[in-house]
């Protein structure tokens, strides 16, 4: 009897020593992969009549800006080899990881209209040969040129309103140089676009919906034939109230969202947005945002768009454009002015897209600078290490413009949900980050216990 | 001599046999019964030679230890004993120990992507714990007809505390009030030398930084050891 109780004794100390009760914490940043220095990039054209000025300055302004993407170093992709630039990215990645975008382009328009024309309904444009531009392609800056110039914008009248290479002061300009200009002329999209009839009358419809745009784009790189519930639920709502057809658009955007990527979303646009699945008049784009969040990426918001209480020539909604405003902010992006202020006449003009897009481009190194969580955060349990190393808490110290900036550590971002590192603690691409939290809804999935 | 028939040659020698007791005169005699009463339980006593007795006896150990019965950790440890024995049953014991608590398979599991979790599990790193045994059976084993063994059981409460640290890095190490439990047995080898091995169960009031909770924790685990035993006290004559 006696050795029966002894047993059971060690038996019931074992089980309750088994059943020691411990907070279960999220661990991000196991894999060095995960602090990702990928971005998808999907500019959303709107291909209305009143925009082929803004896409010209797009068009001049984004050759630089893909340079730089490409060549961060600073040295002329032109006159360096790949080698060097190779080498000089590298020395570049250890030293500053946040400085190199592994990016990839794609474009559609932000029409959704049935029977469809090229790039609607979320389809990307292909014209170059190839709807998918990736930053190793050759000459990924004037297959990024043909399809706005070329497939993307509504050129109207006359040689599509475009001033001709005489009237801008590039007499000595002759097909197959560069653009290097601020504006487009007629003659560099003939030669560009391989004749007139290619690039005129590209012209969408009146109704933007890039929100819509957008969710249809990510539509197209799911697959029909995976069962999973997650996957077919999202292909029920994708085909409702819209075109898509899950059999014949399936897939047709495969490779537009990377693994352990972050979706940009960019809009260059004078209207607000009109997609169909909100309610005209209302500003919350709230729904879209939680289709957004069902797909395996991260997303953020660059919008070049209208200013309500000023200019806004081009009569934008005040909700309209307010959709974009929150998604921005609940993305974490950027939200610019198509239009400069007004002078003092009372006249706008467009607005110098350099600027807008050498934002963009730290928009883009800012996201390599933000390690996601899986699950909100207790964020006074969030313990951060880099190599082993603490990483203290980052001071935000308000400046006097009444902006903000941080001292060198991590903070906690709730838009992104992100530990977003600063100045000198944003690690390098051989750096071990670990980042331990105490979730506040538990955890996502059964444990192996 | 004419030789007697076998038939007759043996009754002879045991009528002989007869007649010499009967003439021997009586070596005792019996005494006369003298009435003691009932001879109750309680007035029976074994008598059992102790040869290892632990009265006055000090005992110094060192022990291996083991926890392995947490969910997360798997915890080797050394322990040092010390026992002053003030009769045959009953020691005050002190007991101080140090350890590292180690990953094992399912923590590993959980922190890989898939799950991306970590519990704020504590690991032991050190205690120190006072308190008395009791030792109520002493027993002899007999080890397959060869050799007889002398045990005993124990049962034993202490007192101190324990040192941990959370698994978590960063996550702050607690030194918790303990009271620890346990059933032991020493199997003696030698005159001065003795096996022991003891289950204990370990009861922290843990406070836990990274969340600031507290919570008890119980640290259930097995030490084998060598102890060295003073020598006997000598007897009085």
């Amino acid at each position: 009897m006696r050795p029966l109780v002894s047993c059971l004794l060690a038996a019931g100390l074992a089980l309750a020593s088994g059943c020691n009760d411990y907070e279960m914490f999220r661990l991000a940043g196991f894999a060095q992969e995960d602090f990702s220095n990928r971005a998808d990039l999907l500019f959303l054209a709107d291909s209305s009549p009143s925009m082929y000025r803004e896409a010209g300055s797009v068009a001049a302004n984004f050759d630089a800006f893909i340079e730089r993407l490409i060549s961060p170093s600073g040295l002329d992709p032109d006159e360096t080899s790949a080698v060097s630039r190779a080498t000089a990215d590298y020395i570049l990645n250890v030293s500053n990881r946040g400085a190199v975008v592994d990016f990839q382009l794609a474009m559609t328009s932000i029409d959704i209209s049935e029977p469809p024309g090229p790039g609607d309904n979320g389809a990307l444009y292909d014209g170059s040969g190839s709807n998918i531009l990736r930053r190793a392609d050759p000459d990924v800056g004037d297959a990024f040129r043909y399809h706005l110039l070329c497939e993307a914008t509504c050129y109207l009248g006359p040689n599509g309103g475009l001033p001709s290479q005489f009237d801008i002061g590039r007499d000595s300009w002759t097909c197959g140089d560069p653009l290097d200009s601020d504006e487009v002329f007629y003659e560099y999209n003939d030669c560009l676009c391989g004749g007139r009839e290619v690039w005129m009358g590209n012209c969408g419809s009146g109704q933007e919906e890039p929100l819509e745009a957008a969710l249809l784009a990510m539509c197209r790189t799911l697959d029909p034939s995976d069962s999973s519930a997650n996957v077919q639920e999202l292909l029920d709502i994708c085909e409702e109230r819209t075109p898509f057809d899950r059999d014949a658009d399936g897939l047709s955007n495969d490779g537009l969202l990377r693994e352990n990527s972050t979706l940009v979303a960019i809009i260059v646009t004078d209207e607000g947005d009109g997609s169909r699945r909100l309610t005209q008049g209302d500003p919350d784009p709230q729904p879209y945002l939680d289709l957004y969040r069902r797909f395996p990426t991260r997303m953020t918001w660059a919008v070049i768009g209208p200013n309500t209480d000023r200019c806004n020539g081009f009569g934008a909604t005040r909700w309209g454009t307010e959709r974009f405003h929150r998604l921005v902010e609940a993305t974490n992006g950027m939200y610019d002015d198509i239009e400069t202020e007004p002078d003092d006449e009372g006249n706008c003009d467009i607005e110098d897209f350099s600027q807008s897009f050498r934002r963009l481009g730290e928009l883009l190194a800012g996201l390599l600078e933000a390690f996601p969580l899986q699950a909100l955060p207790d964020v006074e349990t969030i313990r951060v290490y880099v190599d082993g190393r603490r990483v203290e808490q980052a001071a935000e110290v308000l400046n006097e413009t009444g902006g903000s900036s941080f001292s060198d550590g991590w903070s906690y971002d709730p838009t992104q949900n992100a530990v977003r590192f600063h100045g000198d603690a944003v690690p390098d691409f051989s750096a071990r980050v670990r980042i331990y939290y105490l979730p506040l809804e538990g955890m996502p999935r059964s444990l192996p216990f | 001599m004419r030789m007697l028939p076998e038939t007759l040659r043996q009754p002879l020698l045991l009528g002989a046999a007869a007649a010499c007791l009967a003439l021997t005169p009586a070596a005792a005699l019996a005494q006369d019964t003298i009435d003691i009463g009932t001879v109750l339980d309680d007035d029976r006593v074994v008598v059992q030679r102790l040869l290892y007795p632990t009265k006055d006896r000090t005992e110094f150990g060192a022990h291996l230890g083991l926890m392995p019965f947490d969910a997360f950790l798997f915890t080797p440890s050394i322990q040092l004993s010390f026992d002053k024995h003030i009769n045959e049953r009953t020691s005050f014991s002190l007991l101080v120990g140090g350890g590292y608590g180690l990953q094992n398979a399912t923590l590993r599991e959980l922190q890989k992507p898939s799950f991306g979790a970590i519990p704020d599990a504590y690991r032991y790193l050190s205690s120190a714990l006072a308190g008395v045994s009791y030792a109520p059976i002493y027993g002899k084993l007999n080890l397959g007809g060869a050799r007889i063994l002398h045990h005993d059981l124990y049962g034993t409460a202490r007192a101190g505390v324990t040192l941990e640290q959370s698994i978590i890095p960063g996550g702050g190490f607690g030194l918790s009030p303990t009271l620890s439990l346990g059933v032991g047995s020493r199997l003696w080898i030698a005159e001065n030398l003795a096996l022991r091995v003891e289950l204990r169960d370990d009861i922290l009031i843990q406070r836990r930084q990274l969340t600031s909770s507290t919570h008890i924790k119980q640290n259930v685990g097995f030490t084998f050891g060598l102890t060295k035993w003073s020598a006997k006290p000598q007897r009085r004559r």
